[in-house]
């Protein structure tokens, strides 16, 4: 009978338990999961999205970032050969820099996600904010948003040219972005810049200390000041006059001058160094980026010249054009590394494990397929000298925006406007005098192009100046041996509109030609 | 002097059966009566000495020591009062007059059996049976002795088992009683005693019988009543070998259902599709059910990376039978047209493999060992430059070469000749109320490239226990199950150029290079050439898999045609995986040894209760079920990396010791799956049957405009041999079915359908303050829900010559719309990628299925097992009125100088895993590859085979068997992506080159370009496994029996395929469900020879 009884608690439990747990409930439990409606209740709440936009702008100035890459690929100052041992080499690189790019570029597949992905998170928070109950008390930081934004689709206009113009947080698949023209993007940024810098806190108000690296007034207008300067390019019409007061708002603040050296901008301690404008923060030992710029372009003996915990991938190069513009003593040389190499003490050859000792030649084989391990020049700007790395990711803060760039834009735009020669000349030998390059006595376009060149080698400027002044179209170099007919190729002043994204939107045009 | 008393049991259920039964006792009269009563009653002499004891508790004193039994009205004894007797040697009569003696109750002996009842009440016995002797042997086919047969008296509980020469006696039943003579793998036999007392018994096999019980889902059904398309395989057609997964064991062996092992890595996973993909972007994986328990195969643990900043370690997912020992599976069932797989819902529409473990029984305990040993080889290596031809063809293009002399293979440098092991021990056993099964197993098995190898220890319990006359039955079933994985290195899911993978760098690492320098340190070739030996001591990925899977089930028939069952189950997977690069590699190139560990568990619990329907009102049977079932699935994951060590000693052991640790990463998840469902089957006179099933599924998963669905199903089939018209010999049995129903599948991720934010894995700095960073990471779908396929099927079973051939012929059409599809969100956007349900699929094919007992003689026997399927697969559509789904470029092109290139579409009007790009029509007179149409990108191949077959045969005679396995396909493609990476001169002279890079005529200015060249044709031919068997005559032994066999594994391969092997899925990143027939450097497959034991005593 005992068993009987328990027989019959059992399936009675059974069917208590049942009960119990039995439901139709479906309500999800979301771990670790925040929703952007219940979120964005204050301004540190915010700032952790606004800085999300930040970090992905900073995949622009990566050294291994498409960003970056295909503002220099093209030019005649970055080139990125095969290597006879077997070293690194990206497909499709070749194509841009022998300016026979087509759609199906994987870089530009890259580079175009990179630069869309900013944009598109832009937007999302951008919305995200100003639908917060909390909104007023954002309004710097949508400011800074709408800057990020724009950057974003400046250099998407810089590129590609006509691109789709859209601000909403998340494309609708039945109504798709459309492509709009080149002008109307110009005009966008320029809007957009210009809304953004009236919200934005200036470099004089804020505590550099606790602000940096956050985009400031300032930051804008030099932006503004590039976009300006590019005005004939991208909407053919000439903004020199507004490029002159965006780069006279920047001077006026009085906040920034000239560093010693070109390299002291680079170092691993450049927070908060006066003669940069705008940066991108990176400290690999708190999981934030990495500067990997030696990892890329050094040759692997530099390990032993600077006692790295890696051999350096003997990636990006330069030849001879753009060391030939170099004038002996000029102090920027030091930021290269060309012919014999030695430690850092300047005597002691760097030599291999046979004592053979590195020496740096200019690119020889156009065919690229099998250059030696020391063809190519080298530009190090960021220094491993005082940088703590984490693996190859060095703490140097990514540089966007510096001094000198503000004071040869100046310089440009007064020498275009016919205005104030005297004062252009003054600007421009202020920049080549701090290299000690011998002063100048009277300027022209090619001048300032060329000192450009030298100045910015490899900050990602090269590509656009090159079109502004026309030479990257009109001259050849070692890459760029064979143009088929110089004049009628302006239409490589656009890149393609990779054809996946033709693809997943229709309603985008591809560009002339492509 | 006791025989197995059924009749009695124990004295409580005994008392309670004479209470049920009303005193309505059955006595067995003996035809010896007079003689055998007076004797036994005469002769025994029995001591009774009690005080104050009840009547019933002398009974029992008195049935100890004898063969008595009394019979009596418990309420007529239970009244009396205790009584006092001390009695030596007294005869029973003596002993019962003196204790009846004022209780007014009287007493009868017949024979043993005594009836107590009260004086004058009529006799009890309604039916006067005669008692009967009988005893006899029992015997298979060929003579031999069948131990362990259960031997049952119909109509009653009265059984006994045959000991080990296969003798069984009973010492009363009714002289005209039937017995039943029932065995596993044996077709039970009825033989009327006729009043004889010796009844010899041969039991004939079952093997291909239509009386076969096969598990339908929540039941089991006589596969003669089945409606749907269901294939089963029970443990006898398994194939033998070592190293041996579950998925293996059925490979090639039923129709519709294609198992190619994703690589020939020991302990990877099993690509199986049932009827084709359905999906493009969702799993295409069947359902697992293992003894009742829905395994989710789409948690964390099955993909078993969660993330890492280093590439170097692949992502094969775990394989979710990973826990199974081989042995112990009993059968293996899969449900495959809608009617069968409508059952599990939205969970239904890639079939349901339902796995059923072996279980006790009844009889003497039973130990089972099997061991098993082998060794393996490469079935292939690449062809690819030796150092001599380097050399050569580096000169003669007038390049720079860095000779240091040699003439290696580095394929012969990373693959060794490997070794497996395993040993397996079960112990069986069981009584009649209980039985059990307990196991035990452990293999090893080194892969045969160096520095990977996989050790599987499971274990299982399975409980089965009966209480109330089998009303009640309890089963509970556990399993633990661990594998360790040791993985070389083999990630072929690197794109870019640095830590490729061992393979790669096999293939492409310097010929002319020894292994080690003058030092004895690896010869690397910086910065991207690592060292292919060094691979396997100073990168380490080890892998511990740990599985538990538990269930009780209760079922309680409390009233007849009515059973109430419930089912919790238990599923925990956890998986600890360690890897590390050696400070000295350079792969580590900068972390001075690097350490990731993760750690990703998850757990699933279920809770079913079910209600089913039993009856038969003549004609008519309806055996009809519904339930309803929870089950809630979560599971986390944790990464951490850390590098910068000071000695190799420390790695993951102790990872205090590295100087930078990254910052770990953390997720967790949860989903529930509530349903309810039920099903009818009705059968008239065994004729026509009808099977009617419908399930309504929730998820959690599914956006809020569709948290439930609904999927319907009915099937019809018409026994036509059954009916009085049909007369034929040829076509002993016939049956025709068909079928319609929806499933779906709700493989569609965790949260997809909400509006969610992220925190990121790196932050940002402002003003030297680490800001966390918050991002969206899932944009809202209110729509998302489930896949659904509608999918018809029409059958015939047939059965010819006597059913020495037996047969199935399907059809089916199967519609998946909603497709779940990760769309490309365009941009700009945060969110690259977004699931949605669009578009639609088509497969339809046909399967067949023959089985034919070609030759059953008493020494001889041959058996054979042919299946072929069709499937033709078609995207329909990949838009809908909300979403626009474009051609999708999938599988895109993997290693130097191809990323960006895709090698499939999927476009509607083609298959799945449709090739497209240039037509490669030759050379020019320049070695330049030339395309035609100017080089437009059409389509090129498919990826799916027009036909896949599988063949099975067995011979058998005397103790000898010998039996083989094939499958194969035909009319299939494969982009061979590892030649397409090799063919090339542009390689030279960092990357050695396949031979064809030479002799192809290609120049060296061509660039490496996706085309046709790389698109082969992957038909095959392969044969499986070959097995010689023998089995051991045991008679006399203290063996119950013994077999040995030998067996190879992939003997050979028929094929024009120019890669290692056709069979191949390469997993490449990013693009969620592998596409179909790629091969970028695959992991080697295995031959292997194994020598194995089985034993039983």
């Amino acid at each position: 009978m005992m068993k009987m009884k328990t027989y019959k608690i059992f399936i009675v439990v059974a069917c208590a338990s049942l009960i119990g747990v039995s439901c139709t409930k479906l309500d999800e439990v979301t771990y670790g999961k925040l929703s952007p409606t219940t979120y964005y209740q204050n301004e540190t709440e915010a700032l952790s999205s606004v800085v999300g936009v930040y970090s992905l702008m900073a995949n622009f100035y990566a050294a291994g970032g498409d960003g970056w890459r295909i503002g220099e690929y093209g030019t005649d100052e970055l080139f990125c050969p095969g290597r006879a041992s077997g070293g690194w080499y990206d497909g499709g690189v070749d194509q841009i820099m022998t300016h026979k790019c087509t759609a199906d570029n994987g870089r530009m597949v890259t580079a175009w996600s990179t630069i869309f992905q900013e944009i598109g998170a832009a937007n999302a928070v951008l919305a995200s904010l100003q639908s917060s109950p909390k909104a007023d008390s954002f309004k710097a930081m949508i400011a800074e948003i709408r800057a990020l934004r724009a950057f974003g689709y400046y250099r998407a206009m810089d590129w590609w040219g006509n691109v789709p113009i859209f601000t909403a947080a998340k494309v609708d698949a039945t109504n798709l972005p459309k492509t709009n023209s080149r002008a109307d993007v110009y005009k966008f940024v320029v809007d957009e810049f210009t809304a953004a810098a009236a919200d934005l806190p200036s470099i004089t108000t804020i505590t550099k200390a606790s602000y940096y690296p956050r985009f400031t007034k300032e930051t804008v207008y030099t932006a503004l000041a590039e976009v300006y300067l590019n005005a004939k390019v991208y909407a053919g019409v000439d903004h020199s006059s507004d490029c002159l007061t965006m780069c006279n708002n920047v001077i006026n603040t009085g906040q920034y001058a000239l560093q010693a050296s070109v390299g002291a901008c680079f170092l691993a301690t450049n927070e908060n160094n006066s003669e940069v404008i705008s940066a991108f923060s990176v400290d690999p030992a708190k999981g934030v980026g990495g500067n990997q710029y030696i990892l890329y372009a050094q040759p692997a003996l530099d390990q032993k010249k600077y006692g790295l915990g890696f051999g350096p991938a003997n990636g990006y190069c330069f030849d001879k054009t753009a060391l030939n513009r170099y004038e002996t003593g000029d102090a920027r040389l030091k930021l290269l590394e060309y012919g014999p190499q030695f430690y850092l003490d300047g005597v002691t050859p760097l030599a291999n494990t046979s004592g053979v000792q590195l020496n740096l030649i200019t690119l020889v084989d156009p065919t690229r397929m099998a250059a030696a391990d020391n063809e190519g020049f080298r530009v190090l700007k960021y220094s491993p000298v005082g940088a703590t790395f984490t693996s190859y990711n060095a703490n140097n803060d990514y540089i966007m925006y510096r001094y000198s760039n503000v004071l040869l834009m100046k310089a440009e735009a007064l020498l275009r406007l016919g205005q104030d020669a005297s004062t252009a000349l003054t600007l421009v030998n202020q920049v080549r005098q701090r290299s000690n390059c011998t002063p100048w006595t009277d300027l022209s376009l090619t001048k300032i192009e060329e000192e450009r060149a030298r100045e910015f080698i490899w900050e990602s400027s090269r590509r656009s100046d090159m079109i502004r002044f026309g030479t990257y179209f009109t001259n050849t170099w070692f890459f760029k041996q064979n143009v088929e007919n110089p004049t009628s190729d302006g239409w490589r002043g656009i890149y393609p509109i990779p054809a996946i994204q033709l693809t997943n939107n229709p309603n985008l045009v591809q560009n002339p030609n492509y | 002097m006791k025989m197995y008393r059924i009749i009695l049991g124990d004295k409580g259920s005994w008392s309670k059966k004479m209470r049920i039964m009303k005193l309505t006792v059955i006595l067995l009269l003996g035809s010896f009566i007079a003689m055998s009563a007076t004797t036994y009653s005469q002769n025994t002499k029995l001591n009774v000495s009690s005080k104050n004891a009840s009547l019933i508790d002398i009974f029992r004193n008195i049935e100890d020591q004898s063969e008595f039994y009394f019979y009596f009205n418990k309420e007529d004894v239970k009244s009396k009062e205790a009584v006092s007797v001390d009695l030596k040697d007294a005869q029973i009569n003596v002993i019962l007059d003196q204790v009846l003696s004022n209780t007014g109750l009287e007493y009868k002996i017949i024979d043993r059996y005594v009836v107590v009842k009260e004086k004058g009440a009529p006799d009890p016995a309604v039916t006067m049976q005669r008692v009967h002797k009988v005893a006899g042997k029992v015997t298979d086919s060929s003579g031999a002795t069948l131990p362990g047969v259960s031997v049952v008296q119909k109509g009653t509980t009265n059984g006994t088992l045959t000991d080990s020469n296969g003798n069984y006696s009973f010492g009363s039943v009714s002289e005209n009683a039937t017995l039943v003579f029932s065995f596993v793998g044996m077709k039970s036999l009825e033989v009327s005693i006729a009043g004889k007392s010796s009844v010899n018994a041969v039991l004939v096999e079952d093997s291909f019988g239509i009386e076969e019980v096969v598990a339908i889902g929540y039941g089991t059904m006589k596969k003669s009543d089945l409606t749907g398309s269901v294939a089963s395989i029970n443990s006898d057609r398994f194939q033998l070998g070592s190293g041996l997964t579950p998925q293996q064991l059925m490979k090639g062996s039923i129709s519709g259902v294609s198992i190619s092992q994703n690589s020939g890595k020991p302990g990877g996973s099993n690509t199986i599709r049932v009827r084709g993909g359905t999906s493009i972007s969702a799993s295409n994986e069947p359902l697992y059910v293992i003894d009742g328990v829905p395994i989710s195969t789409s948690a964390g643990v099955s993909s078993s990376k969660l993330s890492s900043t280093t590439d170097y370690f692949d992502e094969e997912p775990v394989d979710p039978l990973s826990s199974l020992n081989p042995n112990d599976i009993e059968s293996i069932n899969i449900l495959k047209d809608a009617s069968s797989t409508a059952i599990y819902g939205s969970r239904g529409a890639n079939g349901v493999i339902l796995i059923t473990t072996k279980r006790g029984k009844v009889g003497k305990t039973q130990i089972d060992y099997n061991f098993s040993t082998g060794f393996s080889t490469a079935s292939k290596q690449l062809d690819v430059l030796s150092g001599d031809a380097y050399r050569s063809i580096v000169n003669k293009l007038g390049l720079v070469l860095d000779d240091k002399g040699d003439n290696a293979n580095w394929q012969d440098r990373i693959e060794r000749t490997a070794a497996t092991t395993s040993n397996f021990v079960s112990l069986t056993g069981g009584g009649e109320k209980s039985n059990y099964r307990v196991s035990l197993g452990y293999s090893d098995q080194q892969g045969i490239i160096k520095g990977s190898d996989v050790a599987n220890f499971n274990s299982r319990i399975n409980l089965t226990h009966t209480e109330l006359d089998g009303k009640l039955k309890i089963d509970v079933n556990m399993s633990y199950g661990q594998q360790s994985t040791d993985q070389a290195p083999v990630s072929n899911t690197v794109g870019s150029e640095m830590g490729s993978s061992i393979l790669y760098e096999a293939y492409v690492f310097n010929p002319t290079y020894p292994i080690y320098d003058a030092k004895g340190n690896y010869y690397n070739v910086p910065p991207y050439r690592v060292n292919p030996v060094s691979y396997t001591d100073e990168l380490l990925d080890n892998r511990m898999s740990t599985k538990f899977l538990g269930n009780i089930s209760a079922s309680y028939n409390f009233i007849k045609p009515l059973t109430f069952q419930v089912n919790g189950g238990y599923n925990v997977n956890n998986i600890d995986r360690n890897s590390y690069i050696s400070k000295n590699n350079l792969l580590g190139n900068g972390y001075n040894g690097y350490v990731s560990m993760q750690k990703l568990d998850d757990y699933s619990k279920l809770l079913e209760t079910i209600l089913k329907y039993n009856q038969k009102f003549g004609k008519h049977a309806i055996d009809a079920m519904a339930g309803y079932s929870y089950q809630y699935f979560y599971d986390e994951g944790y990464h951490e990396g850390a590098s910068g060590f000071l000695s190799d000693a420390f790695k993951w052991y102790s990872i205090q010791a590295a100087t930078s640790i990254e910052i770990p990463t953390s997720y967790a998840e949860c989903n529930k799956l509530i349903s309810m469902y039920g099903r009818a089957n009705y059968n008239y006179d065994d004729r026509y049957l009808v099977t009617a099933t419908l399930r309504r599924d929730g998820s959690s998963r599914f956006g809020s405009d569709h948290k439930w669905g609904l999927f319907p199903s009915a099937a019809l089939s018409w026994r036509i041999s059954k009916e009085q018209f049909y007369k034929s010999n040829v076509v002993s049995d016939l049956k025709l079915r068909t079928s319609y129903g929806v499933t779906g599948s709700q493989e569609i991720g965790n949260y997809n359908s909400l509006n969610t934010l992220s925190a990121s894995s790196s932050g940002y700095i402002v003003g030297g303050q680490k800001i966390t960073i918050v991002m969206p990471s899932q944009y809202a779908n209110p729509d998302l829900k489930w896949e659904e396929t509608a999918q018809a099927d029409i059958g015939v079973d047939f059965g010819l010559l006597k059913d020495r051939i037996r047969g199935s012929l399907d059809w089916y059409s199967k519609k998946t719309s909603d497709l779940l599809l990760s769309i490309d969100v365009p941009s700009p956007s945060y969110i690259s990628k977004q699931i949605a349900n669009v578009g639609s699929v088509r497969n339809s094919g046909i399967e067949l299925t023959l089985n034919a007992d070609l030759v059953r003689s008493k020494d001889f026997g041959w058996t054979a097992v042919v299946n072929v399927s069709h499937n033709s697969n078609k995207v329909l559509s990949l838009s809908n009125s909300k979403w626009v789904g474009k051609n999708m470029q999938t599988a895109p092109c993997q290693g130097q100088g191809l990323s960006g290139s895709y090698a499939q579409l999927i476009m509607p009007g083609q298959p799945l895993g449709t090739f497209y790009g240039k037509l490669f029509t030759g050379f020019d007179s320049n070695g330049l590859e030339q395309y035609a149409n100017n080089g437009a990108s059409q389509v090129i191949g498919c990826a799916q085979p027009k036909l896949s077959y599988g063949f099975e045969t067995t011979f058998s005679y005397k103790n000898w068997s010998l039996s083989m396995n094939f499958h194969g396909t035909e009319g299939n493609d494969i982009y061979n992506c590892t030649r397409n990476n090799q063919a090339y001169l542009s390689n030279l002279p960092g990357r050695n080159v396949f031979v064809e890079a030479v002799t192809s005529g290609v120049s060296r200015t061509q660039a490496k370009v996706f085309s046709s060249r790389f698109i082969e044709d992957g038909s095959f031919l392969r044969m499986d496994n070959l097995t010689l068997g023998y089995n051991f005559k045991t008679k006399n032994t203290f063996l119950s029996n013994a077999r040995a066999y030998v067996s190879a594994q992939n003997l050979f391969c028929l094929t024009g395929y120019k890669g290692l092997d056709p069979e191949v899925n390469s997993e490449i990143s990013g693009t969620g469900t592998a596409p179909l027939g790629i091969d970028y450097l695959s992991y080697p497959k295995a031959r292997t020879f194994s020598l194995g034991i089985n034993v039983s005593f």
